[in-house]
């Protein structure tokens, strides 16, 4: 579910949504310009596979468990390590 | 009548006549040759001069503009009423009689005062007042026209009269018995004989009415049918369309200006309105925009559906295995985390949503305000418009008009120019039954004129009967003369003349009272006619003369004058006057010769 697999292509793969989430979350965003940018991000790619909502905040959420983003206020930003 | 004729020309024949009959004879001299013919022994001339002291026309070419004679007065005693009245003339002064103060006083022409008693003073009238004078004298012809039947044109004349009372071979007058020249127009001798012969010369003055009017009817009708005047005229059936036509848009812009009402910023509404109208339709646009936006903002909160608790669950657990050596947050904290993201993301819809439909309302009311002001300012200009297209209808409308009124009239002409032709038929129709009619009622005074001419044609005639035909024609009055024998300006063509000319002496003396009393006839009028029918003539020329007291002149060829003396049974010598003219150097009227061309 999180790393790409046999049964999972690369860009289903959770980790890979959320790579995707942290090259566009350049500064604090809320969730739907951080949504909008990664749908728009994936139009660009002819072969990309279908991102679903709810598989895109379970990518937040995992972005979220290990500790790469913080919430600030509405917005999200991402978790500089210390 | 005439007492004598004189000039101030020294070598001058004065020459006197008596009542009753005169004859002038005029010699051969034994040297004539073809070129000094007896003519110029002055017969003719002697014409000339008594037509110059009755007031006729003296052009250049007339024998009194001749240098050798221009200086010199002739005068000539007639008589008027019963005063015998000496007027003279001159080609020089040719406007003018000159007339003795007495004289002048007695016709009503006043004078300076004659001081010293001399009865030598002259006055001058004008040649005008002379031939009125004469006219009135011997034709009865009002002295003032206006208001008269002989005011305008046609009316008869003095010179036109006295033409047929001294006829004149040099301008044709001895060429037929209704003309006293060849040029004279029927106007002209229809009047003039219907006036002497006492038949309504009014009737005849109408029928030159109508050939003045069929002359400039054919006129016209020419330049219209060669295209002079094809544009400006036309015929009534090309016209009538183009008029009915203009009709129609006059009634047609007539209603347009009647109902049409001034709105006095016409043009700035109707621009504001054509303004609203284009806001209208770019708020249209922005509302179906906002519709769509709605449609998509709501699709996307139905298929944004947030993942189930499960797959937190899963994922946390996933994420222990798979990531082993990553720091996880708490599995409470990441639930709370997905729980207000998802919350974010409709959060933020529904704002969008909101956004989109306040947008949507804001834009209907706008649309709503926008439409109901152009359709209230579309309500005020209704059947309106701005005070310019009023300006411009009523210009329209004022050439039209006038373009109707320029077809109307040329309707009209051209109208009145068909009629005419066909009126034109009809009157000359009702003109000749008029004519007819008026002879009918002149029946006493033709009958008196061909009882006259009969008579005398029976009196130079022995075997000959002839008749004077006055016919009432659709042309006019038309007066001819039938001897058996005529025609060929022979003899007997001359006699005709003869026979009428004494008819209208006689006639002149019974109408007018005494009338001229005067008929000159010179040799020409004899020309080829028998001896005995001269003799004849002179003789009943004579009767006539004494039965209106007055004078028959006569100027005669001495030979032709023997053979009708040897031919007569009265006795002529007695009646030739004592002064002869003979064809030599000096024997002619003005006693010396001179060319005339």
């Amino acid at each position: 579910m999180i790393l790409p697999g046999k049964n999972l292509q690369s860009d289903r793969a959770l980790l890979t949504i959320g790579g995707e989430i942290l090259a566009v979350l350049d500064r604090e965003s809320s969730v739907s310009t951080i949504w909008d940018a990664v749908r728009a991000r994936r139009s660009k790619r002819e072969d990309a596979s279908p991102l679903p909502f709810d598989w895109f905040v379970l990518a937040l959420s995992l972005l979220y468990a290990i500790q790469a983003i913080e919430p600030q206020g509405d917005l999200l930003r991402r978790q500089t390590i210390a | 009548m005439i007492r004598s004729i004189s000039s101030t020309l020294p070598t001058f024949k004065s020459l006197g006549f008596r009542s009753g009959l005169n004859i002038i004879l005029a010699d051969v001299a034994e040297t004539s040759t073809d070129r000094h013919t007896r003519n110029s022994a002055g017969k003719t001339s002697l014409v000339e001069i008594i037509h110059f002291l009755l007031g006729s026309d003296a052009g250049k070419t007339s024998l009194f503009k001749h240098e050798a004679l221009i200086d010199h007065t002739f005068t000539v005693e007639l008589l008027l009423g019963d005063r015998w009245i000496r007027a003279s003339r001159s080609g020089a002064r040719d406007d003018e009689i000159v007339l003795s103060s007495a004289d002048a006083d007695a016709l009503g022409f006043a004078s300076a005062p004659d001081l010293f008693g001399s009865s030598d003073e002259l006055t001058s009238i004008p040649l005008d007042a002379w031939k009125e004078i004469l006219g009135g004298r011997w034709f009865a012809l009002p002295a003032g026209r206006s208001g008269t039947d002989f005011a305008g044109k046609g009316a008869p004349s003095f010179r036109q009269l006295v033409g047929y009372f001294a006829r004149r071979r040099k301008v044709g007058g001895l060429n037929a018995i209704e003309k006293n020249g060849s040029d004279q127009q029927p106007a002209s001798w229809q009047v003039s004989i219907s006036y002497l012969l006492g038949l309504d010369w009014r009737v005849a003055r109408k029928f030159q009415d109508m050939r003045d009017r069929r002359k400039a009817i054919s006129v016209l009708s020419k330049a219209i049918n060669d295209g002079d005047l094809g544009e400006i005229f036309g015929t009534t059936a090309e016209i009538r369309p183009e008029l009915a036509r203009a009709e129609e848009q006059i009634e047609k812009l007539r209603s347009q200006v009647d109902s049409f009402q001034v709105h006095d910023s016409y043009r700035d509404l109707a621009s504001q309105a054509a303004a609203l109208k284009d806001s209208a339709t770019e708020l249209t646009f922005a509302l179906a925009e906002a519709d769509s936006a709605v449609e998509y903002i709501t699709k996307a909160l139905d298929q944004e559906t947030p993942p189930a608790y499960a797959d937190v669950e899963r994922l946390y657990a996933a994420a222990g295995v798979e990531l082993p050596d990553v720091a996880l947050r708490r599995f409470d904290e990441v639930k709370a985390f997905q729980a207000s993201v998802a919350t974010n993301r409709r959060l933020y819809l529904q704002q969008q949503i909101d956004e989109v439909f306040a947008e949507r309302d804001r834009l209907r009311e706008e649309l709503e305000i926008a439409t109901g002001k152009r359709t209230e300012i579309l309500r005020a200009l209704d059947g309106k418009g701005a005070f310019e297209d009023l300006i411009r209808l009523r210009e329209q409308f004022g050439e039209l008009v006038s373009r109707a009124e320029t077809l109307r009239s040329k309707l009209k002409h051209a109208a009145a120019l068909e009629n005419n032709k066909a009126l034109l038929k009809v009157e000359a129709a009702d003109l000749e039954l008029m004519l007819r009619h008026s002879h009918e009622e002149a029946e006493d005074s033709i009958k008196r004129a061909t009882v006259l001419v009969d008579h005398a044609i029976t009196t130079l005639y022995d075997d000959r009967t002839g008749n004077l035909i006055v016919e009432a024609t659709r042309s006019g009055p038309k007066f001819r003369m039938d001897i058996q024998g005529g025609g060929n300006k022979g003899g007997i063509d001359m006699m005709k003349l003869f026979c009428f000319d004494t008819a209208l002496l006689r006639i002149a003396f019974d109408r007018f009272a005494p009338g001229p009393r005067m008929l000159v006839h010179d040799s020409h009028l004899f020309d080829g006619v028998d001896s005995r029918q001269v003799a004849q003539a002179l003789v009943y020329g004579m009767e006539i003369a004494g039965e209106v007291g007055g004078q028959y002149i006569v100027a005669l060829n001495s030979d032709e004058f023997d053979k009708a003396e040897l031919a007569s049974d009265v006795d002529l010598k007695p009646f030739v006057n004592p002064v002869k003219l003979t064809d030599d150097e000096t024997g002619g009227l003005f006693g010396f010769r001179f060319d005339l061309e």
